[in-house]
């Protein structure tokens, strides 16, 4: 055995396990612990086949080496796991022969002589390309693993899968007899099989990301739409107020007018400080906070602003705006920050809501070369678990509605300059998300 | 400072007042409409100085903030107080901009805005006293910078690859960070985990058998077994 042949065995394990774990997103493992776990355990699978005989091990060991990972992974049914598992073997390999199969061909077609290594070299060009291939597209990879589980392709390409695996299993060239008969008699039958399943497979893949990408674009202008038909609904609400406003003044207007006309100063003293007065804070204290918020030059920023802002007052909250300085860029992501900002927002204004003092305060600040975004609300609750409030399932409210602070904390864990600080001193709950740049 | 004499005269007569009846010394006590006078005073103290500023001046939004960070040039250790009208609305950006001690409302009933007067100045006194060095826990690195009271730093984990928790008694903070890098940083950080530092001066007892630290909140940190030796000599000192 050539050395190209074990470093081409090996590049092929990582691939394996690389493309496995982008299938079922574990990212406990750092890349430089996968290729030594996949190195030690190509070394003794090369072992255990030797040394036993049997190449059946091969494909057995893997797909049990691989499955036992999943494991690890808690939030994976079983079912799943072995989805994955299959899946990433099988294409894998079924990768392999495709292309060294091609590599053979055209190796022919070429005017070079064939010598007892080119099967070798072919088989390292190849694995590499896989494993480059596999490292390259681990975006596409996860994102495609998310969606092929909910599709209607998930079960046709589960039995694909699952076919391919037997279709390996006679062409590794088996030594139990009944599998060799097998291989004996099905063998290039199998071989042209895995060559069609590869053809299927892909063709599943290209319709799958395809589809992936379709169902993406129609979430994001979902999203958009309901984002949009929430700022209207606030405007109308707004514009109710103000028509009501206005109806009012009419009325006050033609009673000033009755006691202008008749002199009498005492009914329009009574007017002014009675009805006229009052109107003042209300008219200056929302426009006041409305006018802040024109230090934001980023238009998606202040209208999600806008949109919680007026939500908050409707619920006769009393909100604070404080943004003392010119805001003009956001140091992350804007997608990522308004997200963030939502969650952070609606949280704030819920539980603000159900508590006795009513405060809901928002500060939007630069420091040195920090930026500040800082939410801060009165609590109905004596005490806050500051750890628990991030885990996947926990809510203080309602138990499905425990996902927002949990994608808040994996939206900041993936965003390395950005700092989020969570503070509890009863009543004042303060959120503190600090972006460097 | 403060630019309503009348107010100005009466914070300056109950800040007298109470210094003198709990003995608390002091060099003098300014009041002013005008920050240059507060500036040009800086000098002459020797005590650390308490500043009582008002934060809505003659009209001018941002005043008692400009003051203060103007304060803050010179003095960058001194205490500083906001008087406001509305403290519930008080913004938070000041008190992270020059690191403000409290706000007080000025529409509060006379007996409360006393009391916290009063705290402020029993603040000061302790600040003048004790002469603590600030002892803060300081991380600084391209992604982060993290500056909190050393002692109230409970415990650090990894919660992700390259993420890092860090647990007090009323905040949590997740950031960038190594914990390696960490644990270099202060000497009473102890690693007692794979994934922990605890902090050696919350720490209460240690269970050996159940493997785990309890700090004294009652919170448990787990201990791993590598660890359990090198913990248990730091708990019996």
């Amino acid at each position: 055995m050539y050395i190209y042949d074990f470093i081409a065995v090996t590049f092929i394990g990582i691939s394996h396990i690389l493309l496995y774990f982008e299938l079922i997103h574990y990212r406990r493992l750092s890349y430089p612990k996968l290729i030594f776990l996949s190195i030690i355990f190509t070394i003794l699978l090369g072992i255990v086949v030797t040394v036993t005989g049997y190449p059946e091990f091969n494909v057995i060991m893997f797909f049990f080496f691989l499955l036992s990972l999943g494991l690890m992974q808690i939030e994976l049914t079983f079912m799943k796991n072995v989805y994955f598992t299959l899946a990433s073997m099988v294409s894998i390999t079924l990768l392999k022969i495709v292309l060294v199969e091609a590599g053979m061909t055209l190796f022919m077609w070429s005017p070079f002589n064939l010598y007892l290594w080119t099967n070798s070299v072919i088989n390292l060009i190849v694995s590499i390309i896989i494993v480059i291939s596999v490292w390259f597209l681990r975006h596409a990879i996860q994102k495609f693993a998310r969606f092929i589980v909910e599709s209607p392709l998930y079960y046709f390409t589960y039995f694909l899968f699952v076919l391919g695996l037997v279709i390996l299993f006679i062409l590794t060239a088996p030594t139990i007899p009944f599998l060799a008969a097998l291989h004996q008699d099905y063998g290039q039958l199998s071989y042209i099989g895995a060559i069609i399943l590869f053809f299927i497979l892909l063709l599943m893949v290209l319709i799958s990301s395809h589809l992936t990408k379709e169902q993406m674009v129609q979430e994001q202008q979902e999203r958009l739409d309901a984002e949009l038909l929430d700022y209207v609904e606030k405007l109308e609400i707004l514009h109710d107020e103000l028509a009501g406003f206005r109806h009012d003044y009419v009325n006050v207007l033609l009673t000033l007018d009755e006691g202008v006309r008749t002199q009498n100063i005492k009914q329009v003293e009574k007017v002014y400080y009675e009805v006229i007065a009052p109107t003042s804070e209300l008219i200056n204290n929302r426009e006041f906070d409305i006018v802040k918020l024109s230090e934001i030059q980023i238009p998606e920023v202040k209208s999600i602003l806008s949109v919680k802002l007026i939500e908050a007052q409707q619920q006769n909250i009393q909100v604070m705006i404080d943004i003392p300085h010119t805001i003009r860029e956001i140091t992350m992501p804007i997608v990522t920050f308004i997200r963030i900002i939502s969650i952070l927002l609606d949280n704030g204004i819920e539980e603000t809501m159900h508590s006795k003092e009513k405060i809901l305060q928002i500060a939007f600040f630069e420091m040195e070369d920090r930026q500040y975004f800082v939410v801060r609300n009165s609590s109905q609750h004596q005490t806050i678990d500051l750890e628990k409030i991030y885990e996947k399932h926990y809510s203080s409210k309602s138990p499905n509605r425990g996902f927002g602070l949990y994608t808040v904390k994996s939206m900041v864990d993936k965003s390395a300059n950005v700092t989020l600080e969570t503070m509890f001193e009863a009543p004042l709950f303060t959120q503190t998300l600090i972006m460097k740049k | 400072m403060e630019d309503d004499v009348i107010q100005a005269e009466s914070l300056k007569k109950v800040v007298k007042e109470i210094c003198e009846e709990q003995q608390i010394p002091f060099d003098f006590i300014e009041a002013t409409s005008r920050s240059e006078q507060i500036i040009e005073k800086i000098p002459l103290t020797t005590y650390l100085p308490i500043y009582f500023l008002d934060i809505e001046i003659k009209n001018e939004r941002k005043k008692g903030l400009e003051v203060a960070q103007e304060i803050r040039k010179y003095n960058p250790e001194g205490i500083i107080v906001f008087v406001t009208t509305h403290a519930e609305f008080a913004p938070i950006s000041y008190q992270y901009m020059v690191s403000a001690l409290t706000f007080i409302d000025k529409s509060l009933p006379f007996n409360e805005r006393y009391q916290m007067i009063e705290k402020c100045l029993q603040h000061y006194q302790q600040r003048n006293t004790i002469s603590v060095p600030t002892d803060d826990f300081i991380v600084e690195n391209g992604h982060t910078t993290v500056r909190i009271p050393f002692a109230t730093v409970q415990y650090i984990k990894t919660d992700e690859p390259h993420r890092l928790l860090l647990v007090t008694e009323d905040r949590s903070i997740r950031f960038y960070g190594k914990l390696k890098d960490i644990e270099k940083l202060d000497e009473r950080l102890v690693r007692c985990h794979q994934s922990y530092l605890v902090n050696t001066m919350h720490i209460t007892s240690f269970n050996a058998r159940a493997g785990r630290i309890t700090l004294n909140n009652n919170h448990h940190i787990p201990v791993s077994r590598r660890l359990s030796r090198k913990v248990r000599d730091i708990v019996k000192g």
